[in-house]
């Protein structure tokens, strides 16, 4: 069995030359393995140095998704209706996953479904947070715009939300995504934002032009 | 929104999903905007969804909620499903958490559920997140007397499935304390 995919670019983190990436619709035992092998290690690593340093306590934000089961959550909604799952790939690694959740509904337009991104996670190397100098560049906006994309192909309209915690906000706000302030559901001032029709439109096109 | 084909459970074991009758967007990018999108995204490090929260580490709030606190949790959780009328599974499929989690959060004692349970958990019972979390060792405690409430409630109710008129009246009282801690 073969997964629906389509060939796309991310950006060496050094030459800054274009580099030939695949992005999957689905996530594979393989992109599992590569979580678990590859990403957890570094992940729980950089966590370990964080706590052992508590002075630095913003480096602990930086690998909070370390915890992130992946595997459990991909084998509980890989037949559900309700989740899509997708994977960037490139250099035979997995450099991005994302699950989204198909049943949220829209703050801008009550009652309207939209995409929401339940969990978007890099791989540790391309985050510069945590390297030097990260691998590959571009694998969040690879995905964040398969979502936008997704929402449209769903009949969403480009509607798309997200939680986003205070070190991501400012990118989503570049992206003109509407921003609802800290959500007082979530203790750790996690914003909730949307992206409207309109500008998932605008998005589109400044992606093809 | 369109109608996907669901796979059967046989397929829950092969390692990949694929949704036929379902398009995947394939995007169509210049090579422009991903040299723009890299120039803009080398800045910033890119996540999202409600799980990425700044949790204090384990260890930490472990170590401020109490064994018994922790029963005391597992127990109210119980007493609240039974409350609702709801079973493990209605409760699960209706807040879209695995079933294992509600089992392991009402009979094992410290277990500690993802963030995203104990949110949804805490709006289906209308309960504040925060105080919530803290009962929950999801969060440091900073609240000795919601502890010393559910240990209250852990002593004070017995373990029948159907509440008793002094148990409702008991759980009603936690909960309430619990709003309130919210509010002040």
């Amino acid at each position: 069995m073969t997964r629906p995919y389509y060939n796309t670019y991310l950006t060496d983190g050094t030459t800054y030359a274009l580099i030939e990436a695949t992005l999957f619709e689905g996530i594979s035992d393989v992109n599992l393995k590569d979580h678990k092998e590859k990403w957890l290690p570094l992940l729980l690593g950089a966590r370990q140095e964080a706590n052992a340093r508590p002075a630095q306590g913003q480096h602990v934000a930086r690998v909070e998704d370390a915890h992130w089961d992946w595997s459990r959550k991909v084998k509980t909604y890989r037949v559900s209706l309700s989740h899509r799952h997708f994977a960037v790939e490139c250099a035979a690694d997995t450099q991005g996953l994302m699950q989204l959740e198909l049943t949220h509904r829209s703050r801008i337009d009550p009652g309207q479904h939209l995409i929401y991104i339940d969990l978007l996670s890099v791989a540790p190397w391309n985050r510069k947070k945590l390297v030097e100098r990260p691998r590959l560049i571009g694998v969040g906006s690879v995905l964040f715009t398969q979502a936008v994309g997704t929402s449209l192909e769903e009949g969403f309209s480009g509607r798309v939300g997200l939680h986003s915690l205070p070190t991501s906000a400012d990118w989503y706000r570049k992206q003109r995504m509407q921003s609802f302030g800290p959500d007082p559901a979530y203790p750790s001032g996690l914003e909730y934002f949307e992206m409207s029709p309109d500008e998932a439109e605008k998005h589109i096109q400044r992606v093809s032009e | 929104m369109k109608l996907r084909k669901q796979h059967g459970a046989n397929k829950l074991k092969e390692d990949l999903v694929l949704r036929k009758g379902t398009a995947m967007f394939k995007l169509k990018a210049s090579k422009r905007w991903y040299k723009e999108a890299a120039e803009l995204e080398k800045s910033y490090d890119i996540s999202a969804g409600p799980e990425i929260l700044e949790f204090s580490s384990p260890s930490d709030s472990e170590a401020s909620r109490p064994e018994n606190v922790q029963v005391g949790f597992s127990k109210f959780m119980h007493k609240l499903r039974i409350s609702i009328g709801l079973s493990v599974d209605e409760l699960a499929k209706k807040i879209d958490v695995d079933r294992e989690q509600l089992i392991l959060i009402e009979n094992k004692t410290g277990y500690k559920a993802p963030p995203r349970t104990l949110s949804r958990l805490a709006k289906v019972y209308n309960l504040p997140t925060a105080s919530f979390l803290q009962l929950a060792g999801a969060t440091k405690a900073t609240d000795e007397r919601l502890q010393a409430d559910i240990l209250r409630f852990a002593a004070e109710s017995d373990s029948f499935e159907k509440l008793s008129k002094e148990e409702k009246k008991l759980l009603g009282e936690l909960i309430r304390v619990i709003r309130d801690h919210a509010s002040t």
